[in-house]
């Protein structure tokens, strides 16, 4: 009895968090996180349809105490003719982010501060395969990085030809041939995406809605929606300090190197590795992420596969590949290969205790539990496996924590969109769990190393009551202080949490 | 026939001789516009809309029109009572044209009781005469703009007034503006520039941001503080300029390019063997005579060695 005040303080205690509540007056269209006015806080840009039909982009800063304001700080009037958008260091006497902004032709840096239009400087011109703007739409275009280092991002986009990468200062470092597809919609994968930089297959942004405008003028043309190129990646694919342009287009991961700086233009048209990946016939490719999960300074590749039958429970396969464009590329061998058997699987790698800023495998996996044939009773069976990393950054076949829930309901897609292994959410520094309750109450469970053995708190350290099961639930740390923060996006409203780890 | 050969190769010289001068960047800073905020006491004039600049729809042909757009009226305010609506455009308050925000903001800062005001306003095709009755109102905040600073090119700082016609105010100049060498005081009331409609002080510090280059003519109308009107002619301020190449084939040949740290100079250059050469990058250099002798200087390397006495002391 003593002893219990004494080990409820040993246990980690959940951080206080600053809950902002902002109101958007109309419909969340994406978002995007980046620092607005260079206090080095990250602050939220929130493109929205307002009810009365404009398109706008709000920004809120967050403030040093943790909350953000309820009304924009700066709020943007989308021009019809604008098609997507993206935030950027584009303007060098400006403090703080630039919003790209792309018409059918052209790419324009704007400061969220400015008012009006007047001090728009123009990035360059193409023909953008992004060309049709939506009266219903404003999707976020993720694809800029500053890639030579001056301090100032460039932009990758999506041409009809190919990709063409611009400078802030109108440069164009190179143009990449590549003919888009035809047959598929385009759809934007990564609106509310974060996490590890993901090399997707999937197709671009939905940028026209079909009959959206009964009394359209114009028809949309016929091709509007067949022609589609990969999302760009922007990593150091062979850890020379300057990022490549990464794409995976029909079975072939490319990876262009930048050339150092003299060399014109800094990346040539012909790849400089095409690394085929193969299903290995039973299999297929869920997801391709590039990672930076050990060895050295180049990224890695993480691929999930799983069986091509499709049945309620299947196997499936995480492999991790360490430097795997190094010279010619090479994905002979994995450097680290987990399986397990489930409905659907997601994969995490984060710093698990004890922190030893190795990353650690993560794996949630969500399996429909029909019970008996024919018999009515459905469950949800939710697992985490952690696969601790050696020295050597490769991680075990075994897992060395398994954390197991059940859940009374017969359908996991809601559960599933909650980051099960976002990072730090109580402030120690490790890895925590984060998970809705049946009720979409959001749930922190600490992961502690005892006694030679990883463990998950049986309480959890810190709820949090969203309804999260309706929303969607981004982690990201935004004030910077290591811990991360919640954000929880509804059609209407957007709900911040800010953890006050000091 | 050998004098006019060498009078014709003489004129031909100067076809090959040629200088090359570049303007040297905007030092970071400079540019950075920032309004100092300091309390303010007292009323200012309300009647409840937010503007924004009446622009085009369009960004690919982007139109700036007179006026500014209505972008929200305030339920129960002297413009809902008046009749405003949103997407009206505000062309003149009491008489002052308005085409930026910053202008209405200083001409309701004018307004300490509560009285008539005449908004001219267009709507679709129509321009229409409203009255409103203005509110004098204690501002929510405790802060006001001091003045809007243009670091770099007029290197001046300018403030809105509230009288005659809401002209922005020369509020303090560097002493080395070249506003200040034009014969421009602080005081002064700047009724144009280039001769347009200042707009408010925030609308001119833009203007000049946008507008003007370094070492471009400027020309403003000032009205002195006795009354007179004077017109101020100066150019912006430049960084100036820097030599990156010069050449007088064959007899020499320099270039420079101080982004990557590179310099040549050939003396002599008869396009197969140059006389004498010297290319530098960086701190390193490389000297060439007749492309026989050549040798290299560089930056070099002091290395000490530390000897760990593992005999002890003696």
């Amino acid at each position: 009895m003593i002893l219990l005040p004494l080990l409820i303080a040993a246990l980690p205690q959940g951080v206080p968090h600053v809950r902002s509540l902002l109101p958007l007056d109309g419909e969340l269209l994406s978002l995007e996180t980046a620092d607005a006015d260079g206090d080095g806080r990250l602050d939220l840009f929130l493109a929205v349809r307002r009810e009365n039909g404009d398109r706008v982009i709000q920004v809120h800063r967050l403030r040093e105490d943790g909350a953000l304001p309820t009304r924009p700080d700066h709020e943007v009037q989308v021009k019809s003719d604008i098609v997507c958008w993206g935030v950027g260091e584009f303007i060098a006497a400006e403090a703080g982010a630039e919003l790209l902004l792309t018409t059918r032709n052209s790419a324009f840096a704007l400061s969220p501060r400015a008012e009006g239009y007047r001090g728009i400087l123009k990035l360059g011109s193409g023909d953008w395969l992004l060309d049709l703007p939506s009266h219903r739409q404003l999707p976020a275009w993720p694809a800029i990085a500053d890639l030579d280092g001056d301090g100032l991002d460039e932009v990758v986009l999506p041409t009809w030809t190919g990709f063409r990468i611009l400078a802030a200062d109108g440069d164009v470092f190179g143009d990449i041939p590549l003919r888009p597809a035809s047959g598929r919609r385009p759809a934007l994968d990564r609106a509310y995406k974060i996490g590890p930089v993901t090399v997707s297959g999937q197709p671009l942004s939905d940028l026209m809605v079909p009959d959206e405008d009964p009394g359209a003028l114009e028809p949309p043309p016929a091709a509007y929606a067949s022609e589609a190129l990969p999302l760009p990646w922007l990593a150091d694919s062979d850890g020379d300090g300057l990022l490549d342009l990464v794409y995976e287009w029909q079975g072939v991961i490319t990876v262009h190197r930048q050339r150092p700086a003299g060399v014109v233009p800094r990346f040539e048209p012909a790849p400089d590795v095409a690394l085929p990946y193969e299903d290995g016939g039973d299999w297929e490719v869920a997801s391709l992420e590039l990672v930076d999960a050990g060895g050295g300074p180049a990224v890695d590749l993480m691929v999930t596969r799983r069986e091509k039958e499709i049945r309620l429970s299947g196997d499936w396969q995480v492999l991790l590949f360490f430097d795997p464009f190094l010279g010619q590329g090479s994905m002979a061998r994995p450097d680290s290969l987990v399986a397990t058997e489930a409905g659907l699987v997601g994969v995490h790698l984060a710093d698990v205790a004890p922190v030893d800023g190795r990353l650690d495998l993560i794996l949630s996996s969500w399996t429909l539990d029909v019970g008996v044939i024919g018999g009515s009773k459905v469950d949800i069976e939710h697992q985490v496996l952690v696969y601790p990393a050696g020295e050597d950054g490769r991680h075990p076949r075994r897992p060395e924590l398994k954390y197991q829930r059940e859940y009374d309901a017969d359908d996991f897609t809601a559960f599933s969109q909650v980051p099960p292994a976002p990072g730090d959410l109580a402030g120690d520094g490790g890895a925590d769990l984060l998970e809705a309750d049946p009720h979409g109450v959001l749930e922190f469970r600490a992961i502690t190393f005892r006694d030679g053995k990883l463990r998950v708190s049986e309480q959890p350290v810190r709820r949090i009551e969203v309804e999260a099961l309706s929303s969607r639930v981004l982690v990201t740390d935004l004030d910077g202080d290591g811990t991360g923060d919640l954000m929880v996006l509804k059609k209407q409203v957007v709900e911040v949490y800010v953890a006050r780890s000091r | 026939m050998m004098p006019r050969l060498f009078a014709a190769t003489l004129a031909l010289l100067p076809l090959a001789a040629c200088a090359v001068h570049r303007p040297l960047p905007l030092p970071k800073g400079l540019l950075e516009l920032e309004g100092v905020v300091e309390e303010e006491p007292g009323r200012r004039g309300w009647i409840g809309v937010e503007v924004a600049p009446n622009e085009s729809d369009s960004l690919e042909d982007l139109e700036i029109r007179p006026g500014v757009r209505v972008t929200d009226v305030a339920a129960g305010s002297p413009a809902e009572r008046a009749g405003l609506r949103l997407g009206d455009v505000l062309l003149a308050f009491d008489g002052t044209r308005v085409d930026d925000p910053g202008r209405l903001e200083s001409l309701l800062r004018g307004i300490d009781r509560p009285r008539p005001v005449v908004l001219k306003v267009e709507r679709g095709t129509a321009v229409l005469e409203i009255e409103a009755e203005a509110e004098a109102r204690s501002p929510l905040g405790r802060t006001r703009t001091l003045y809007h600073v243009d670091r770099a090119l007029v290197r001046a700082a300018f403030r809105d007034t509230v009288v005659d016609g809401a002209f922005p105010e020369i509020a303090r100049i560097a002493a080395e503006s070249p506003l200040r060498q034009a014969g421009a005081r602080e005081g002064d009331l700047v009724l144009s520039f280039q001769g347009r409609d200042p707009g408010s002080a925030a609308e001119l510090v833009r203007r000049f941001r946008l507008e003007l280059e370094p070492g471009q003519k400027v020309e403003l109308v000032l009205r002195r503080p006795d009354g007179e009107e004077d017109a101020v002619r100066f150019r912006a301020w430049s960084p100036g300029r820097e030599l990156i190449s010069s050449q007088f084939w064959p007899l020499w040949a320099w270039h420079q390019d101080s982004v990557s740290q590179r310099e040549s100079l050939l003396i002599g250059d008869l396009i197969l063997l140059s006389l004498f050469r010297k290319e530098s990058v960086g701190g390193e250099t490389e000297y060439s005579i007749l492309s026989l002798i050549s040798w290299k200087t560089g930056e070099a390397l002091l290395e000490s060695t530390m000897h760990a006495d593992r005999g002890g002391a003696e």
